[in-house]
């Protein structure tokens, strides 16, 4: 089993490795030349010259590529230019609202999707196929910020039953005891369900976009699997032997058609990490995502690059996570390896 | 030739959702060209009338500076669809050639386009895209270039496949003894063999490139304002649904939604044409 797990852990390198060449190409890349703006406007060429040699940008790009994964490997990515903070701070910051709002979301997805989509494998063409039909046509049909808004005119302007889209707490809410990160958690930890009640009305609309969102492949791939799945021999035989339909549906199919869904779950989380930046943007969300926006509009080089950065690295380790499930409720894919 | 045609009729017509898509595409494609010259005033000219509601006069409403919603509407078929359609065509050209190349020369060609594919892919695509116009510059043609390598490993993937099935059968065989080159036996004997299923896979591929550009825009990438597109146009009136104006946001994201449907049907209806076996 170590083995197997060690392995899998091996072949990630080579796409970390990717996603640092793309980071540092992407880097030397953006606009503006970093020298020149911290030397500041009435510096003369030889101070400008001095400051990019101090930054180490007239080596070889071989040799800024080695230390610049020596910087990265020591947690030392920069410092924004906005703030004037290291980049590794603004984002380990910001990180867990971002972080809450994709489970959260995906936790509903998933919640909303699979038993949807076993229901319509079990019945096709009935009514409940049918609304698992349109539900994942509408999700990936509709743009992430325009539902959003969406919901935000219903739910906020013309019910009043959501607050007003404006970040995690309603404004002058006390933050909850920073353990986690999570509010969710952290109000909970701390048995303030005053909080807990204001984190969880700010934060259900967004993660319903999300939700929206997310839920269409894997509705669908549920369903795919299930039917595949429910046609196969040895359900025939359960049925045969009139084993009860709990335990033919849930532990028979289902745990059979898990793997594809699983997979599926790993893209779906690479397109959620990217919708999130917009439903940050629509939600006033205080996340990674709307800080790479306000950086990308100034060119913060450092903020953008940190942010793709880790977008990279969580993306590589939840495809990891799912590699590692498959393997631990697949034997076959252990045999396999 | 002619079964075909009649198979292609057949799938049509059982398929009203296809046929229906297939008039909606029809309906944009005409937007795209003459949009501009219908709506009833320049996209860009302001008034007084601030943010009223849809009416007569303006039948989609008005924007927070006079402009006309409906004008603009129309106007951005253009642009929306062009972004949509140049970043697909460039990514069907180049994904075909690498994934071709790939799955037939194989060793050590196919090995780096697998590693270029595999970086792509090791990114949530939307934020690699966002990361690729922040790094080219912010423009309209750098949107299509990211898109178009956000969409380039599918392509790659499908070419690559197909190329490889056909690789050793006989037709390719026959080529290449009769003295073919390499390059001539990829492009005139085995690519336009799996061009229908490249095909399939862009028209299906065109919802999300629609709406992965109207995304980009809509955090402030690629195009400017005044200029009129649907992803724009969103922005742009998401502060006002707070305040009820929701005929800013409505109109341009049902747009937005009316082209991202009407092309997954097409697409789908497509894979039935082409490729009955993958059926949903």
């Amino acid at each position: 089993m170590f083995r197997f797990i060690c392995k899998r852990l091996l072949f990630a390198l080579p796409n970390l490795l990717g996603v640092l060449v793309f980071t540092f190409i992407l880097a030397r890349a953006l606009p503006g030349d970093p020298a020149a703006f911290l030397a500041g406007p009435s510096a003369d060429p030889a101070a400008i010259e001095e400051i990019r040699r101090g930054l180490g940008l007239d080596k070889s790009l071989i040799e800024q590529f080695i230390f610049y994964i020596r910087d990265m490997a020591h947690g030392d990515w920069g410092t924004s230019w906005t703030t004037g903070q290291p980049v590794t701070y603004e984002i380990l910051t910001r990180l867990p609202a971002s972080l809450e709002l994709t489970f959260l979301g995906l936790f509903m997805a998933v919640a909303a999707a699979v038993p949807l989509g076993i229901a319509s494998a079990l019945r096709p063409g009935s009514p409940v196929d049918n609304l698992c039909r349109l539900l994942s046509t509408l999700g990936v049909s509709m743009p992430t910020f325009f539902s959003g808004l969406m919901l935000v005119y219903i739910f906020y302007y013309l019910l009043g039953l959501s607050p007003a889209p404006l970040g995690r707490l309603p404004a002058f809410a006390p933050n909850p005891a920073d353990v986690t990160g999570f509010y969710l958690l952290d109000s909970l930890l701390a048995t303030d369900f005053e909080t807990f009640k204001a984190a969880f009305t700010q934060i259900l609309l967004p993660a319903l976009t999300l939700a929206l969102f997310a839920m269409a492949p894997l509705a669908r791939m549920t369903r795919a699997s299930m039917l595949s799945v429910l046609s196969a021999d040895f359900i025939r035989t359960a049925r045969a032997v009139n084993l009860p339909r709990r335990k033919i549906i849930i532990s028979y199919a289902l745990r059979n058609a898990l793997a594809p869904v699983l997979t599926t779950l790993g893209m779906v989380f690479s397109f959620t990490l990217g919708a999130n930046v917009l439903v940050e943007k629509v939600f006033s969300w205080p996340g990674i995502g709307s800080f790479a926006l306000e950086a990308l509009i100034i060119s913060d080089y450092a903020a953008v690059q940190g942010f793709v950065l880790v977008m990279g690295i969580l993306y590589v380790l939840v495809n990891l996570a799912v590699d590692l499930l498959q393997i631990l409720g697949d034997p076959r894919i252990r045999m396999g390896l | 030739m002619n079964g075909f045609a009649a198979h292609a009729a057949f799938t049509l017509k059982r398929n009203r959702l296809a046929l229906t898509a297939l008039a909606g595409m029809a309906l944009l494609c005409f937007l795209a060209i003459f949009g501009p010259y219908l709506a009833q005033s320049s996209p860009l000219s302001t008034s007084s009338e601030i943010l009223s509601a849809p009416s007569k006069t303006h039948l989609f409403g008005t924007d927070h500076v006079g402009r006309d919603i409906f004008s603009r509407v129309l106007t951005a078929a253009r642009m929306d669809l062009g972004i949509a359609f140049g970043a697909v065509l460039l990514s069907l050209a180049a994904g075909a050639i690498f994934g071709a190349m790939a799955g037939y020369y194989g060793g050590i060609i196919d090995m780096a386009v697998t590693r270029l594919v595999e970086t792509i892919m090791a990114f949530p695509l939307f934020v690699l895209a966002m990361a690729i116009v922040a790094a080219l510059g912010n423009s309209v043609s750098n949107i299509v270039y990211a898109t178009a390598i956000i969409n380039l490993p599918f392509y790659v993937r499908v070419a690559k496949t197909e190329v490889n099935i056909r690789r050793n059968s006989q037709f390719v065989e026959a080529a290449m003894i009769s003295g073919n080159s390499g390059p001539r036996v990829i492009f005139v004997h085995i690519l336009p063999n799996i061009l229908p299923t490249l095909m399939v896979q862009a028209s299906l591929n065109m919802g999300w490139a629609i709406l992965n550009a109207a995304g980009l825009s809509f955090i402030g990438l690629g195009v400017r304002p005044p200029d009129a597109e649907w992803g724009i146009m969103v922005a742009e009136g998401a502060q006002y649904i707070v305040s009820g104006e929701w005929w800013t946001v409505l109109f341009p994201g049902l747009a937005l939604m009316f082209a991202v449907l009407c092309f997954n049907f097409l697409g789908d209806a497509l894979r039935d044409i082409f490729d009955p076996r993958k059926r949903a």
